[in-house]
């Protein structure tokens, strides 16, 4: 092998794997499969890990027991059919926490007959982990379980929980920057706002925190001044079975040929066909060979 | 001999290219003023380093050109970042 | 095929530097911040980490202040001004820390702002009312002395003393209690306990009600006298701003010592009444607080009845006006401040940049006010500021002016710097040109003289006499060097011819040696090489010269041929 076939390989191979981290990653925000800061991919490794289900279609969920079930970021609203079936998920003794800082499950409480609404606007505080004043740290103003071992947590531009029972909650030196200036001005009051609420609705317990930034990697691997490793490791522990929403959520985003990819290998079918297909050319092309090597 | 060496040179200087930009990616801050620079480094380094004492090549004769040039637009690099310091 | 590939290059290269020319401008192609703040969140690894956590040392700074105003009320309530005295310090100084955490907070613009103002009012407002206190307990000494001393007269005058500045004890601790809801809101909204300050009011406004049964016990005990023959009035009893009041008073005794005008139980003015008794004089309404005041007469040991007039408040406007200084970052700020279309004259004005207190003014005769305030650079809003108690006023706001500073030397000196610089490069880029092009022809000069031998001619261009004679020549000359190397390419001319070499000038002399050796000539060669390192490298000459030349000849014998 002279030394130009070898360089090509190697230009070759490192072509490729550049190809693949293209191919099989995405930059949509809060994506699973997006490995920038802003992607939850950390996460899910980690969500993997620990042998989470995964709900791509909320009918089904019944028949779980003592589960939590996490959505996080829900993208679009839910049909009444889905605020049902959750509904009665939550009836069967089970936990959902909801992270959204847009308000789009705003639908979703309502339906449950939750008290929890989500006031979106740009939570700023003097109590901050970085110089944005919207990297507010909140402290606890309950006991929960999930809250065990958790003395402040720091969260990145998020929204305010009204209602229910609020477990997190800024200082009172904290405002909704109307006019987003990032100060304090004159028709903006200094108020204490929850961040992290819960409920009960029929036997199972709804929490509902306005920020779902906690899950992405930008803040995973940043150094923060709260126990968020803590809270998400709660999160993972707290409950025998963990299943993960991925029909509205935002984390499920894929595109192109990531959509593609992922239909491949999640369709039995497919993947069967393409292992034929390339045991075939293996086969064709070995046996030319042999063939070769026979006639001379 | 000279073609050897032309290859070298060559391949040097696109594997130094490569791993600046291997770095800068991994650092991820994409800067075209640092890439720049590193490249005229490795440019002259190559130069120096292929160049023989009493024989200049032809495909070394044009590079003292390109050299020339690379320095004007580095020292117009310095000028600016001379005067963003000045003027902070 | 070479030829195409490399225009190919070159093609592909100025499309290269074609497409990188929008980023020549904003050579940072990808940093952690470009693409940070998102819809949703924020890079951290873009945000400065500085974390700040200063809301339980705001909160306890405002309770301890707050709370501090407890043990200076208390203090003069027990008549421990001493005490009070410090009470109140310790006051200033806390106020003093909590400003500056307001300012670094950026919260001036917000209920904590309105805290600060209040306690800053309030801690004026104390300190008044402590000052007024001790005269207060100076004048209960007095009343007591004058008792023993059985001395009415005095006990009379100092009754009256007593009333006027009890008067401007209720007066402020009237104002100060007025406010107290506010500051309770304020603070109440904040999450501050404000039970003690609560407490505080109570306490003052027992402060008032003592004083006042002492006063009217004291005035219930004053001794009759015989009618005063001090009269005073003031007309009109109210006014504003830029009023003057007239006040006139009779004096029907001691016709020759002068009347003293005493305002609000500090001595004011010195009249001298005329023939028939009468003195006049006027009170201009500038720099006085606002709300009622008191005056009297007195002569000796005598004092007129007390009066009281009212000074109310009137609006201000005030007008900022922004020029460049003399510096790049220096503001010139002019304005002024006007009443009721009245100049306001030595009124402070504070400039106000971004919030935070940038410089003062104080308005002349004219209600005009020049400063210069310096700032960093970038864009500020100024804002001029007129709150004083000691006016009769209203406080007023001018409109905030947008000012934008940027840096200091000027573009026609950067231009020129950045000039200088590329010229410097390109004068070295020409030069590094030139001297590559003056290296190549002394190169390829060398080059050139590529030795082609002519198989079947051995002579040399010349002939050993010659050489002979300019080898004697140069030695003479004092350039024994070059005679050497004359000689030794002779010896390359005859030795080599035979031979078809390539480049046999590239040969040092020990390498002919070396190549000739087994030759019959080898020993003089040998001799040859080794004294023409001597002349060449070591610089020997004089005997040295002839021993080579001896050895050049020995050379050409034994090889054959011409000889010198």
């Amino acid at each position: 092998m002279n030394r130009t076939t070898v360089v090509i390989m190697v230009l070759l191979v490192l072509a490729t794997i550049t190809l693949t981290i293209h191919f099989t990653t995405t930059d949509i925000e809060f994506s699973r499969h997006n490995i920038e800061w802003t992607g939850t991919s950390r996460f899910f490794a980690a969500l993997e890990s620990t042998g989470a289900g995964e709900i791509t279609s909320l009918s089904g969920l019944p028949g779980h027991r003592d589960a939590l079930l996490l959505i996080i970021a829900p993208g679009s609203p839910y049909t009444p059919e889905e605020v049902d079936a959750l509904r009665a998920f939550l009836d069967d003794r089970n936990t959902v926490v909801i992270a959204d800082e847009t308000g789009e499950s705003g639908s979703l409480l309502e339906g449950l007959g939750s008290s929890i609404t989500i006031v979106p606007g740009n939570l700023s505080s003097i109590e901050r982990g970085f110089s944005d004043p919207r990297t507010i740290i909140v402290t606890p103003l309950a006991e929960d379980p999930l809250l065990s071992g958790v003395s402040s947590l720091a969260l990145n531009h998020a929204s305010a929980v009204s209602g229910g029972e609020t477990l997190l909650a800024t200082t009172i030196f904290s405002w909704m920057d109307a006019n987003g200036n990032g100060r304090l001005d004159h028709d903006e009051p200094l108020a204490s706002y929850g961040v992290f609420s819960r409920d009960t609705i029929g036997n199972g317990t709804l929490y509902v925190l306005s920020d779902a930034s906690l899950f992405s990697n930008g803040m995973q691997r940043a150094r923060l001044v709260g126990e968020n490793d803590r809270f998400l490791g709660n999160l993972l522990t707290s409950r025998p079975t963990l299943l993960v929403e991925q029909s509205r959520s935002l984390t499920a985003g894929a595109d192109g040929i990531l959509a593609l990819v992922l239909t491949v290998k999640s369709t039995m079918v497919i993947k069967i066909l393409l292992l034929i297909l390339s045991i075939t050319i293996v086969w064709i092309i070995y046996s030319r060979r042999l063939g070769e090597s026979g006639h001379t | 001999m000279s073609e050897h060496r032309k290859r070298i040179a060559a391949s040097a200087l696109a594997i130094w290219l490569l791993l600046v930009i291997f770095f800068m990616i991994l650092a991820r801050n994409l800067n075209l003023e640092i890439f720049f620079v590193l490249w005229l480094i490795g440019l002259l380094v190559i130069i120096e380093l292929t160049g023989t004492a009493f024989a200049r090549p032809a495909y070394l004769r044009y590079l003292k050109y390109l050299v020339a040039a690379g320095v004007i637009v580095f020292s117009a690099i310095v000028a600016q970042k001379v005067m963003e310091i000045l003027g902070s | 095929m070479m030829r195409g590939t490399l225009i190919l290059v070159v093609l592909l290269g100025v499309a290269f530097l074609a497409l990188l020319t929008p980023a020549i401008l904003s050579p940072a192609l990808y940093t952690p911040a470009s693409g940070s703040p998102t819809a949703y969140h924020a890079n951290p690894a873009a945000l400065g980490e500085r974390s700040q956590e200063r809301s339980g040392e705001l909160s306890a700074l405002m309770q301890d202040l707050l709370d501090s105003h407890q043990p200076v009320a208390l203090n003069i309530r027990i008549r421990d001004f001493e005490e009070a005295e410090r009470a109140l310090q310790e006051y200033s100084l806390q106020s003093q820390r909590f400003d500056r955490l307001v300012v670094t907070l950026d919260l001036s613009d917000s209920a904590v702002g309105d805290f600060r103002k209040e306690t800053q009012k309030n801690r004026a407002a104390l300190e008044r009312i402590l000052n007024e206190s001790v005269r207060f307990a100076e004048i209960d000494q007095l009343a007591i002395r004058y008792r023993d001393e059985q001395n009415p007269a005095l006990l009379y005058t100092v009754t009256f003393e007593g009333e006027a500045v009890q008067n401007a004890i209720d007066h402020t601790t009237t104002e100060l209690v007025n406010r107290s809801p506010d500051l309770i809101a304020i603070s109440g909204g904040l999450g501050l306990d404000t039970s003690r300050f609560a407490g505080t009011v109570d306490l003052l406004n027992d402060i008032v009600l003592e004083n006042r049964a002492i006063q009217d016990d004291r005035q219930a005990a004053r001794p009759e006298l015989h009618p005063s023959t001090l009269t005073l009035s003031v007309i009109p009893e109210s006014g504003r701003y830029g009023d003057e009041l007239r006040i006139t008073g009779t004096r029907t005794s001691l016709p020759d010592s002068p009347v003293t005008l005493v305002l609000d139980s500090r001595e004011w003015q010195t009249v001298e009444p005329d023939e028939a008794g009468i003195f006049r004089t006027t009170l201009p309404l500038g720099r006085i607080r606002s709300g009622e005041h008191l005056l009297y007469a007195a002569v000796g040991r005598m004092y007129s009845g007390i009066v009281s007039f009212t000074v109310q408040g009137s609006d201000t406007s005030l007008i900022l006006d922004l020029s460049p200084g003399t510096r790049w970052d220096i503001v010139t700020c002019t304005g002024t401040l006007t009443t009721r279309g009245m100049p306001v004259a030595g009124a402070p004005v504070s400039i106000v940049s971004d919030g935070s207190l940038a410089g003062t003014a104080t308005t002349g005769t004219d209600g005009i006010f020049t400063t210069t305030v310096t700032l960093p650079a970038g864009e500020h809003t100024l804002q001029a500021v007129f709150e004083n108690d000691d006016f009769p006023l209203n406080p007023s706001r001018s409109s905030g002016s947008i000012v934008h500073l940027s840096s200091p030397p000027g573009l026609p000196t950067l231009l020129i710097l950045g000039a200088v610089i590329i010229t410097v490069a390109a004068a070295g880029a020409a030069w590094f040109l030139r001297w590559f092009r003056e290296v190549e022809p002394v190169l390829s000069a060398t080059l050139d003289h590529s030795w082609s031998p002519d198989p079947g001619s051995a002579t040399p261009a010349l002939s050993i006499a010659d050489i002979s004679s300019r080898y004697r020549d140069l030695v003479a000359a004092g350039d024994p060097g070059s005679g050497a190397r004359l000689l030794f390419h002779a010896l390359i001319d005859r030795l080599s011819a035979p031979r078809k070499t390539q480049n046999p000038y590239s040969l040092t002399p020990r390498e002919l040696a070396a190549r000739d050796a087994g030759e019959p000539y080898e020993a003089p060669l040998r001799s040859f090489a080794r004294g023409y390192e001597l002349i060449r490298y070591q610089g020997l000459s004089g005997g040295a010269c002839d021993h080579l030349f001896a050895a050049w000849s020995e050379v050409l014998t034994l090889e054959g041929g011409d000889s010198p």
